[in-house]
């Protein structure tokens, strides 16, 4: 497939891609000197998300910056390049045992600037966290062409402010990220990871606050419904899904094995089962949120999250519309993901509706996808309040001529 | 004779009352300090009760050209809260309100001046905690906490303060009161929350603090391992971590420590010993014995002489006595210590150990060690008598080649500590002047007017470097009230 690098229609009339993070500033400098406006680009794994941009004339691609810096593996540490994809990072990191949690679609894309860029996450991130609680520092070009050292390369530091931070989920639209730190994970001795089927929601929902609560913490649960679970396990039968991942020592597995299946039983799962292959069933679990794109291109794809408590309700806001989505959610950390497959007369109204229905659980919706004919309609972002203005000053400050990606990040940033 | 009041304190005396308002020199001088060398006297202290006072004292501050200064318990170490610009001290000892704790969401609801230690206590019946552990616990604030994205022993497993909070209620320079971030994972824009963590009051007054609680793990093993050398401790901890074995916390103190520690609180520890690591895990029942077993076996194969396990919630409470009051007993050999704060690679602890040691010779100082180790974080205490003419410019020195040294190993001049005064001077090692400018873009998005904390953070022209040396007092005497 031939990189046209076009997003919402437009393509950019110049294709950048420095050999190196010095370059990438100087050419961001250049640019900003022309008021080009720069679109940084990684694998574009994940270049959907936001609005479409209000100016386009440059792509800047981090594809050189794809080296391991530093990997001090007996300190649990390690720098890449932002252009280095998450499955390059995982097969170095391997060779020592240790992981970086960042489970999102296509690894072999994907690159660790892009993810960091776009605040990306997946079912790992309920051990874990985001990433920005493991990442220890970053570098970024800003549009005057310098690379800015933010944070540091040691699990502790408070020196200065947390810049390096700031630059997690802000798309590229404070600086472009080239290079970045993180605390790596040692892969625990032994894992285990089960499923069960559940024939009610508020069911799953139950067994999902109850396998939360085990005494050995699980890195991940999952909530899927009988849609998104056939590309997971495509003979499962039920019509909700609760999936939990463990990790420990051998003994503390076989003692997970027992609670999952108590706590699952106890909330009237229909079967539980212990998955064989894990590694291929988390990583289509980890791909959910593009096969659900990919599948269904037409349908309407939001990523609702609330507080972890109205999990059911929003579930059940969800499951309520006269044509529920497809779902599957990282149900403990209550980030969920829905495709409504029905062509709504209004998907503006139908958006608007579910914001306000979101709303009132103290959350709030990211459209992901939209039929490109419908996307320009619709703000993927919520409005999000007073700090604004905050959020605006800071762009001023980092991009005052509004070269990076702009018109895509909230409120039109 | 009387002073007069002036129409500054009149102001405040109106909004808060009377006994809110501090302006008397002796009221005063108590907020003078923090737990570092520094001091400098705030003009009027204030006690709010709400961010609705807060912000009207901000905007009474700023009619006067008066700067702020938040204050939490004053457990600091950095000179964070030292009013090097005089001004309002706004004081947290009337916001300790703990307005809700959420089991099922899994947080809290906090106020600035809550106790670290009195959130845990009030979530222990449901048997939850809140993890950042800084080893003042027992008086440092939650705020100051934020503030200075405080860390502790435990931070090892769990993670620095700003791994906790979730959201923050702040009052802006302008007195505008704003929610950030929140209880529903990804919230939308710039992390904001993320900037205020570890801004040491410089970008708004936090007012409230949304914080992530957990469940207590189910069972916890503590472990004591006695060396001969404090190399063999230090190969003990980059070799467990290297082995993908992260304990809960893996502190480190040296005989120096030890034999301090045990003339004050006779715990029954080896006064000859080099070095001692202190271990604990924890998680489920079910194979923390085997973990306990393991980290034991690995500290003998690294040459441990001897290591004790606690049989009990005594023994342990014991145990981390030793961690936990190790600065307050230094006390004991000298009058006044210096403390450092710097971070290194932990696989470096081995060398910056000896290193620190040729530098302690070279300046002829009594170094006494107190670790993070499984963080690679230092805490050398630097002991001397302020009386002594010289001394405390000799050990400014050497402090300053620590961190040099640290520094050049791929470390950080400050693990947990902050900048505020203390480290201003040193930012340079760390940071290029594009970096510190970049820092500063984004204090100057949120704050511009600098009335917040100034002279913090960030080397920031001669005026305030100049005032913070020339305030430099004499180091406060040996303080029983003082932890790291």
């Amino acid at each position: 497939m031939p990189l046209t690098f076009a997003l919402d229609g437009i393509s950019p009339q110049r294709i950048y891609t420095p050999p190196d993070a010095n370059e990438l500033a100087q050419v961001l400098a250049q640019c900003n000197a022309e008021k080009c406006a720069v679109v940084p680009w990684g694998g574009g794994t994940l270049q959907h998300l936001g609005n479409a941009p209000s100016q386009y004339n440059a792509v800047l691609q981090t594809t050189n910056l794809n080296q391991v810096i530093e990997y001090a593996y007996d300190d649990l540490t390690a720098t890449f390049g932002a252009g280095m994809t998450l499955a390059e990072i995982e097969r170095v990191l391997s060779e020592h045992g240790q992981f970086l949690p960042l489970d999102v679609p296509h690894p072999e894309r994907a690159t660790i600037g892009g993810v960091l860029a776009t605040g990306m996450n997946g079912a790992l991130r309920l051990r874990y966290g985001p990433a920005r609680d493991y990442m220890l520092g970053n570098r970024f070009a800003t549009v005057d062409g310098q690379l800015i050292k933010a944070g540091s390369k040691v699990v502790k530091n408070v020196a200065g402010y947390e810049l390096h931070k700031v630059q997690v989920g802000a798309f590229g639209t404070l600086g472009i990220l080239t290079e970045a730190t993180f605390k790596l994970f040692p892969k625990p001795p032994a894992e285990i990871s089960m499923w069960a089927s559940f024939d009610e929601l508020s069911d799953a929902c139950a067994a999902v606050g109850q396998i939360w609560n085990l005494s050995t913490p699980p890195l991940a649960i999952e909530l899927l419904d009988t849609a998104t679970m056939k590309f997971v396990e495509p003979n499962a039968r039920g019509a909700y899904f609760v999936l939990a991942r463990f990790g420990g020592s051998k003994a503390t597995m076989a003692a997970a094995r027992d609670f999952f299946s108590n706590a699952a039983n106890e909330k009237n799962a229909r079967s539980v089962n212990v998955i064989d292959d894990t590694q291929k069933f988390w990583r289509a679990i980890a791909d959910l949120p593009a096969t659900l794109r990919e599948h269904f291109s037409d349908a309407l794809l939001v990523r609702v999250s609330v507080p972890p408590k109205e999990l059911p309700s929003a579930l059940r806001v969800l499951m309520d519309f006269p044509s529920p989505p497809r779902i599957f959610s990282h149900a403990a950390v209550a980030s969920i993901y829905a495709s409504f497959q029905d062509a709504y007369a209004s998907p503006e109204t139908f958006v608007a509706q579910l914001r306000a229905r979101v709303h009132e659980l103290h959350g709030h919706i990211i459209v992901e996808h939209a039929a490109s004919t419908l996307k320009k309609n619709l703000n993927a972002w919520n409005d999000v309040g007073a700090s604004f203005k905050l959020m605006q000053a800071l762009k001023r400050k980092f991009d005052p001529n509004n070269i990076l990606n702009p018109g895509r990040f909230v409120g039109g940033i | 004779m009387k002073e007069p009041i002036s129409p500054a304190v009149q102001e405040l005396q109106k909004l808060l009352g009377a006994r809110n308002v501090l302006w008397q020199p002796d009221d005063l001088r108590v907020y003078s300090y923090d737990g570092s060398n520094n001091m400098a006297t705030p003009d009027i202290v204030v006690l709010p009760e709400t961010a609705k006072q807060i912000s009207s004292i901000i905007k009474i501050a700023r009619r006067y050209s008066m700067a702020i200064v938040p204050r939490g318990s004053g457990t600091g170490l950095c000179g964070a809260i030292t009013p090097i610009a005089g001004g309002i001290m706004i004081a947290f000892a009337r916001m300790k309100k703990i307005h809700n704790i959420d089991l099922e969401n899994r947080t809290a609801l906090v106020e600035p001046g809550v106790i670290n230690l009195d959130v845990s206590t009030a979530l222990a019946p449901h048997k939850y905690f809140y993890a950042p552990d800084p080893s003042s616990q027992a008086a440092c604030s939650i705020g100051g906490n934020v503030a200075n994205n405080s860390g502790g022993p435990h931070c090892l497993l769990y993670g620095v303060t700003a791994n906790h909070v979730l959201g923050l209620e702040v009052v802006l320079e302008d007195g505008e009161i704003l929610w950030l971030g929140g209880t529903a994972p990804d919230e939308q824009g710039y992390d904001l929350v993320a900037a205020f963590i570890g801004s040491e009051g410089t970008l708004g007054i936090i007012t409230k603090i949304l914080v992530r609680i957990m469940p207590l793990p189910e069972a916890t093993r503590t472990l004591l391992a006695v060396f001969n050398t404090i190399e063999q401790a230090s190969r003990t901890v980059s070799g467990v971590i290297g082995a993908g074995v992260i304990p809960a916390a893996i502190e480190m103190i040296d005989g120096t420590t030890i034999r301090a520690v045990e003339a004050a609180y006779n715990i029954g520890l080896p006064l000859d010993a080099d070095a001692v690591l202190l271990i604990e895990v924890d998680g489920p029942k079910a194979g923390i014995d085997e973990l306990q077993e393991m980290l034991a076996d690995f500290c003998v194969e690294f040459g441990a002489r001897e290591v004790r396990i606690a049989k009990n919630e005594q023994e342990r409470a014991d145990l981390w006595k030793a961690r936990k009051t190790a600065l307050g007993a230094l006390g004991r050999l000298a009058p006044n210590y210096y403390i450092q704060d710097g971070v290194v690679p932990r696989s470096k602890l081995p060398y910056v150990l000896a290193q620190q040691d040729a530098i302690a010779k070279k300046y002829n100082v009594t170094i006494a060690n107190v670790l993070h180790a499984g963080d690679g974080n230092l805490h050398p205490n630097i002991l001397f008598d302020a009386r002594e003419e010289g001394a405390y410019e000799r050990v400014k020195k050497a402090g300053g080649e620590i961190l040099k040294l640290c520094v050049d190993v791929g470390g950080t001049i400050s693990g947990e500590h902050g900048v505020g005064l203390e480290k201003l001077d040193y930012m340079p090692l760390l940071f290029q002047q594009s970096d510190l400018d970049a820092q500063a873009n984004l204090r100057d998005a949120i704050a511009p007017t600098r009335i917040l904390n100034p002279c913090k953070m960030l080397p920031q022209g001669s005026k305030c470097g100049e005032a913070a040396r020339s305030k430099l007092p004499q180091a406060i005497a040996g303080n029983t009230e003082v932890w790291i």
